[in-house]
């Protein structure tokens, strides 16, 4: 079977072929790859003496069908053998060197020199004695230090490295790299079942030995003893013949042994040989020599003793053919010519190779020797391309660096290039435009591989050498960029129909692959991938490789643009465009079940997984449900791991999360409920008055928008619940059971309580809540979330989640608090509230209660939590406007709360809250209303207050921190109206030391009230109006302290007590009169008055309560007698100006009173007194005499009027408000005259006050007898008599 | 007397692919797949001398056994292909411009259409009528 050698490249026309092989069974495979590369590195030589050099290319095996080609190619002929062998003594020498006469025999035809190198004995071939062996295993048995050294070989051309083996093909390109690393190990049993190619290798080679060991034992039997220790004697002849021009050099070269031209190298073990690569050097310079030899030898020219060279498969085409004819001849001439070219190609002659080829074109055209013509084309190509590219050296260089370049190898500074040629990518380095002497230019090239492939194509039997033609002329334009010319030798080698192996066809198509991804066609690389790869498994291979199958589907994911890590993918969603979406699909599916045949289960779920990530969007619902069944299925059989996978290969396929099943929308981190959440404590310091900045509602820059929040601007509590709320999508035609979501946190420990939810399917926007409980204090990084799918596990990070702008979020987990729950008596209200939700509100109270009634109400503290609470702070909330009133309502005892603290755990703290149904007890249309009244509505409709009682509290760590929770109870207060006030008024009783209140009050409610005050008890019914009075005692002015009404108001309730009582429905309440307004004069009479007067008329007293007039005559005389007493104490009168003042006037009942008298009344005697300096014994007395002249009611008003200390005339203020005290000139003389009869504005001013009380007076006049105190601003003091004095004048 | 006709797009997705008979659909797939590669090295090495108008019609990509590939690519860099079969020897080169000038025009229309967003697969009926015309004639 003749096997193709896909790597072939135009160069290696001119490289001897040398095979180096391993030799006997005692050699381990180990010794023998690292002799191998030793070996191999030897590419060039440097011919001494011959400025030429010569390129080696060694193979491990070579099959007899291909070396029978080398008459048509010389390159294709073995010309050199390297054996190596192993063995310890003499009787295993010989069986060592009978293989090695063995396989020399198998390649006799072709041979020009052969070499055995045995390891294990010493170099001058004794045996190791045992000191020397237990040395060397102790060498061997620590850690090998073979290390190739670059610079070892004397020769500097030899140092340009070439791998001529190292492959096209990665997977023995892999296998190579996997051999040098290995090395390094010691004892790999592995390696040989690593590498099948190497074990098919070795079988080969033991076959090839024992199917021909018959033969080679009857001819070599006779030379085993030959090279035994004392080899001096004689030779195989027939080496002799062909090695005698290199004996002599051999013997001048000290490194072999004493033998000259002895082909056995000895050395004791791999580890010191120092001397290989010098050995081989000499060997391969013999080779050298002996072509330099044939290729001087002209015998061949003369025609008589032409030879017809021949192909293999021509050989029984000439059987029988005239020889002696024209055509026949010039076939001899032609080839041998051809041959001759060759020759000089590889004796480094590239301008004469060519000379010789194109003769060789001339002569056999004619002939129509097709299949020779083409080698010659082929011979012209590699004659220019080489020589174009010789002494640049860039030939081999130039694919090493490709290679390099790809694998990462650093290439030794003198391999570089000394061209500033840019290089490509795919590390070809851009030709230099050389002149071609001699040579072809890259078209002339294309065109004469054209035509030798053409008439190769000819002959079905050199398909393998039209299929190397391809690649070679391939590889040469890659170099020439020709790409489009390339690909199409590429193409022309898939039409080539040859029988191949299984394996050789997988070759191919993985060299095509690797070929077009050269040319930079790498869709076209990853579809000839894929063929390989599903070679490797075709039906009608009996022994599918998966393995190799699944290996090489992964080198096709490139073209396909799959990516198994998608970072490398350039679309950052799943779902967007890129590339081809079935083909893709198909690949993958590919991929997975080659993974599964593999046995590699959790291989098969990450692909599956990629499948479903990139190509969910263009699957079929059947698809989805396909794949998800089998997914399920696998992750059944085995569980998906979240690490990342590396392949044999090296390939690493990391996790690939799930990010779309389920599809994250939104990811919101929450606060803890309000009532939980913690809050810092009010300290003292205002935070807000830290900062020199205001706050503004402008938004001023865009730059706060792009900002994304990573931090929370509110708190954890350390072992609560915290919980994230997650809107997903299932975008499933089916149900999706997600088994198991939880947070990936990082910062401090957190306690994962996983959730399995269930998605309804193609559900959209789906809430999951998270569940987490920090189990420490600091700051919690939740950078995404793990997912358990369909038996896959996916750590989603949250960078990588297109929908959420935050990588991760930050979050303050803050030490415990404890934790109380918060309840009350009263029934919780129906619909709450007015108040948002910042005010953590747990629960709610309600309570309807009548204007004026209390209640109370219990509210209890639980603690729940696992922290004893140590502090608690109770505070009322309302809006704003009414926060005084709220007050009022609601009150506690803060210290009877503090007495009980610490609350303990599951402790139970109670306290009252004190409800007060303040109302309003004034009906609307009223004129005076309180200030903060505005708020409430009518008195008749009642009133709702709602307030929210805040209860702070905190202990424990938390509250170290100052950290405090809150939670609230909502209270809504209904106050129904129970009373209101119609009038009120205060009335002077009998007795000079108390007074009556006076009250009209009106049931508004809709029961039966009774009121009881004073010990009296009156029943009301529905809008009824009752007077009630209440007497109480008057007292003196200096105990009121304040000054307005209202403080006036507040102060008179003290003595007030009116509570009410609702029968039917057994509660009561109070009345508080607080609300009412009191007039200046009602207020005067609450006071006890400093004046007492006792006024006589005709000798008889005229009492306060004295009601009816008495009756005169008309011409009477009426005599009234004054006395004024004053009390000292309350009034200081003492030497102050007095002036007492009496005066007749008629009332007309209408309020207007006449003052203007005279005509009717004439005085008898003075009407005032005026007394400079009053004395300090506070009495007065003043008669006077009237004599009425007409019939009629008559009054008398009497007056005193004490000036003030600081009494001043001048004053202008003074002027205007006393009006009628006219202060010019006349003094109080005339001011009392004003009293009289002229300055009525005086008389006025008073009875103004009087009429300032309100209507109501007017009812209660009758009892109006009062004293009055006319308080000017500058200190005047006016005093009226409050009796009654009333006179009936008849005729 | 194409066995298929595909519509891809600038970043190289396929926009629409319609093949005669649906159980050759996946291979087609591929062939126009790999194509691909060809019509990229033909674009870029005609880009270079940017300054000549560059044709659209890329001629023959390559031959396969039974298929013949041809290519066509807009300027926005649209690209037709179109396979036809290697025995159909009355489509000459100036059946195949026509074929493509035909889909270029098709395209065209369709993607005059303001609901059309560009980058979309085509779904016209329209156009899938013309290309199926084009399999039938």
């Amino acid at each position: 079977m003749e096997t193709v050698d896909y790597l072939q490249t135009v160069e290696d026309h001119q490289t001897f072929l040398v095979l180096i092989r391993p030799t006997g069974k005692l050699l381990a495979w180990k010794h023998f790859s690292r002799c191998w590369d030793r070996i191999a590195q030897l590419n060039c030589v440097m011919i001494p003496g011959q400025k030429r050099e010569m390129w080696l290319r060694y193979k491990r095996n070579y099959s007899k069908e291909s070396n029978e080609w080398g008459d048509f190619q010389a390159h294709r002929k073995a010309l050199g053998l390297i054996s190596v062998g192993k063995c310890s003594n003499d009787v295993e020498f010989q069986e060592l060197f009978e293989s090695y006469k063995l396989e020399k025999e198998k390649y006799s035809d072709s041979l020009y020199n052969s070499r055995l190198i045995v390891f294990g004995m010493n170099t001058d071939g004794t045996e190791i004695s045992h000191e020397q062996q237990r040395e060397l295993n102790e060498e061997e048995s620590s850690p090998p230090t073979f290390k190739i050294d670059p610079d070892e070989p004397s020769d500097s051309t030899i140092s340009s490295v070439c791998d001529s083996d190292a492959s096209v093909n990665s997977t023995s390109d892999k296998s190579q790299n996997g051999h040098i690393n290995i090395d390094d190990t010691s004892g790999d049993p592995l390696r040989r079942t690593n590498d099948q190619n190497v074990s098919k290798n070795n079988e080969n080679a033991s076959k090839s030995l024992t199917g021909s060991n018959k033969v080679a034992t009857e001819k070599t039997g006779s030379q085993i003893t030959f090279l035994r220790p004392s080899p001096k004697n004689d030779k195989v002849e027939k080496l002799a013949k062909t090695e005698k021009e290199s004996l002599s050099r051999n013997s001048s070269s000290g490194s072999i042994r004493d033998l000259p031209g002895s082909e056995v190298v000895f050395y004791t073990s791999i580890d010191n040989c120092e001397g290989l690569e010098e050995g081989v050097k000499e060997f391969v310079t013999s080779l050298f020599f002996v072509l330099e030899g044939k290729r001087l030898d002209r015998s061949f020219e003369r025609a008589d003793k032409s030879v017809l060279l021949l192909a293999p498969f021509e050989k029984k085409d000439f059987v029988g053919v005239d020889t002696d004819t024209k055509s026949y001849k010039k076939k001899c001439q032609g080839r041998l010519k051809k041959h001759l070219g060759d020759l000089c190609l590889l004796a480094g002659l590239s301008g004469e190779a060519m000379l010789h080829y194109s003769t060789a074109v001339d002569i056999l055209k004619p002939v129509n020797d097709w299949l020779w013509m083409a080698a010659c084309y082929e011979g012209i190509c590699a004659s220019s391309v080489i020589s174009a590219y010789k002494g640049t050296q860039t030939t081999s260089i130039r694919r090493n660096q490709s290679f390099s370049v790809k694998r990462g190898v650093t290439v030794p500074e003198k391999q570089k290039p000394v061209s500033t040629l840019h290089s490509y990518s795919n590390g070809l380095q851009e030709l230099p435009d050389l002149p071609s002497k001699s040579g072809l230019n890259a078209d002339d090239i294309v065109e004469k591989y054209k035509d030798a492939l053409m008439y190769y194509s000819k002959f079905k039997s050199a398909a393998v050498i039209e299929m190397e033609a391809s690649f070679k002329a391939c590889r040469i334009l890659i170099l020439h960029r020709k790409y489009l010319q390339a690909s199409d030798f590429l193409q022309n080698v898939v039409y080539i129909n040859l029988q191949l192996t299984d394996e050789d066809r997988i070759n191919r198509y993985s060299t095509l692959s690797t070929l077009y991804a050269k040319i930079g066609f790498r869709r076209k690389a990853s579809f000839f991938k894929r063929v390989a790869a599903m070679q490797c498994v075709a039906p009608q291979n009996p022994k599918p490789n998966w393995t190799l199958c699944h290996q090489l589907l992964v080198q096709a994911l490139e073209g396909y643009r799959i990516h198994l890590d998608q970072k490398d993918s350039q679309v950052k969603s799943p779902g967007q465009m890129n590339g081809w979406p079935v083909v893709q699909m198909r690949v993958l599916h590919e991929l997975i079940y080659s993974a599964r045949r593999m046995g590699n289960m959790p291989l098969a779920i990450r692909y599956m997984t990629i499948l479903l990530y990139t190509q969910l969007e263009y699957m079929t619902i059947q698809e989805k449900r396909d794949l998800v069944t089998n997914l399920v299925n696998f992750t059944g059989q085995n569980e998906g791991t979240t690490q990342p996978l590396a392949l044999d290969s090296g390939v690493i396929i990391p996790h690939v999360p799930l990010l779309n099943i389920p599809f994250v929308k939104s990811f919101k981190v929450m606060p803890l409920t309000s009532h939980l959440e913690p809050r810092k404590l009010q300290s003292v310091t205002d935070t807000s008055s830290d900062s020199v900045f205001i706050f503004t509602p402008l938004n001023l820059g865009a730059t706060r928008n792009d900002a994304v929040q990573t931090d929370m601007d509110f708190q954890w509590v350390e072992g609560d619940m915290s919980e994230v709320q997650l809107l997903v999508d299932n975008i499933m035609p089916d149900e999706l059971t997600i088994s198991q979501i939880t947070l990936i946190c990082e910062g401090i420990e957190i306690e994962s309580f996983p959730l399995s939810p269930k998605l309804p399917a193609e559900a959209s926007s789906y809430l999951i809540k998270i569940i987490v409980r920090p189990l420490s204090t600091g700051t919690l990084k939740i950078l995404g979330y793990s997912t358990k799918v369909l038996g896959v596990r996916s750590n989603c990070k949250l960078r990588d989640c297109p929908t959420i702008p935050q990588t991760y979020f930050n979050v303050k987990v803050i030490p415990a608090l404890p934790e109380i729950s918060l309840t009350s008596s009263l029934p919780k209200s129906a619909s709450f509230l007015s108040f948002g939700e910042e005010f953590n509100i747990v629960t709610s109270a309600a309570a309807v209660l009548y204007n004026g009634q209390s209640s109370e109400c219990i509210v209890t503290l639980q603690n729940n939590g696992k922290l004893p609470v140590e502090l608690v702070n109770i505070s009322l909330e309302s809006s704003r406007d009414n926060k005084e009133f709220v007050n009022e309502v609601f009150k506690w005892n803060q210290s009877n709360i503090e007495s009980q603290l610490p609350l303990q755990i599951s402790g139970v703290l109670c306290f009252n809250l004190v409800i007060n149904a303040v109302g309003e007890y004034l009906l609307k249309n009223a004129e005076n209303i309180k200030s903060y009244d505005l708020l409430k509505s009518t008195a008749t409709e009642g009133k709702v207050v709602e307030a929210v009682l805040k209860v702070e509290y905190s202990g424990g760590a938390g509250l170290q921190e100052s950290y405090c929770r809150c939670s609230s109870i909502g209270l809504c207060i209904d106050i129904l109206p129970s009373i209101v006030f119609h009038k009120w008024d205060v009335t002077l009783s009998e007795s000079q030391d108390h007074c009556y209140l006076l009250f009209d009050i009106q049931n508004i409610s809709d029961e039966e009230i009774q009121v009881k005050y004073s010990k009296q008890c009156i029943t009301l019914k529905n809008e009824q109006i009752k007077r009630i009075f209440i007497e109480i005692e008057r007292c003196e002015p200096t105990m009121f302290k304040g000054k307005t009404s209202e403080e006036f108001s507040q102060f008179l309730s003290n003595f007030v007590d009116i509570s009410w009582f609702i029968p039917s429905m057994n509660i009561n309440g109070r009345v508080g009169i607080e609300s009412l307004k009191w007039s200046q004069e009602q207020q005067q009479l609450f006071y006890l008055s400093p004046v007492s007067w006792v006024v006589k008329l005709d000798g008889q007293v005229i009492s306060p309560l004295h009601i009816g007039s008495l009756e005169y005559r008309t011409g009477k005389l009426i005599r009234i007698d004054v006395d004024v007493s004053v009390n000292t104490e309350s009034l200081d009168i003492d030497g102050r100006e007095v002036v007492l003042t009496m005066c007749c006037c008629q009332d007309s009942e209408n309020d207007s009173i006449i003052y203007n008298t005279e005509k009717y009344v004439s005085v008898i005697g003075s009407q005032s007194l005026f007394i400079p300096k009053f004395s300090s014994d506070g009495n007065l007395s003043h008669s006077c005499l009237y004599m009425f002249l007409c019939s009629g009611f008559y009054k008398f008003e009497i007056l005193m009027i004490v000036k003030g200390q600081g009494h001043d005339l001048q004053s202008e203020g003074n002027i205007t408000k006393v009006k009628g005290h006219d202060l010019e000139s006349k003094g109080h003389i005339s001011e009392v005259k004003g009293h009289d009869l002229e300055s009525k504005g005086h008389i006025t001013k008073v009875k103004g006050h009087d009429l300032q009380g309100e209507g109501h007076i007017a009812k209660v006049k009758g009892q109006n007898q009062s004293e009055i105190i006319c308080q000017t601003s500058c200190e005047d003091s006016t005093y009226k008599c409050s009796s009654v004095i009333e006179v009936n004048i008849i005729d | 007397m194409a066995v298929c006709v595909a519509v891809i797009a600038k970043e190289n997705y396929p926009l629409y692919i319609k093949a005669a008979s649906a159980d050759s659909e996946l291979k087609f797939y591929y062939t126009v797949h790999t194509s691909l590669d060809v019509i990229e090295e033909k674009v870029s090495s005609a880009g270079k001398n940017a300054n000549e108008l560059r044709e659209l019609y890329l001629g023959l990509l390559y031959p396969t056994e039974d298929y013949k590939v041809y290519g066509y690519v807009t300027n926005t860099k649209i690209k037709f292909v179109i396979v036809v079969e290697s025995s159909n020897s009355t489509l000459r080169d100036n059946e195949i411009r026509s074929m493509f000038k035909k889909l270029h025009n098709a395209y065209v229309d369709m993607l005059c259409n303001p609901f059309y967003t560009p980058g979309e697969n085509i779904t016209s009926k329209v156009f899938n009528n013309t290309v199926i015309s084009m399999m039938q004639e």
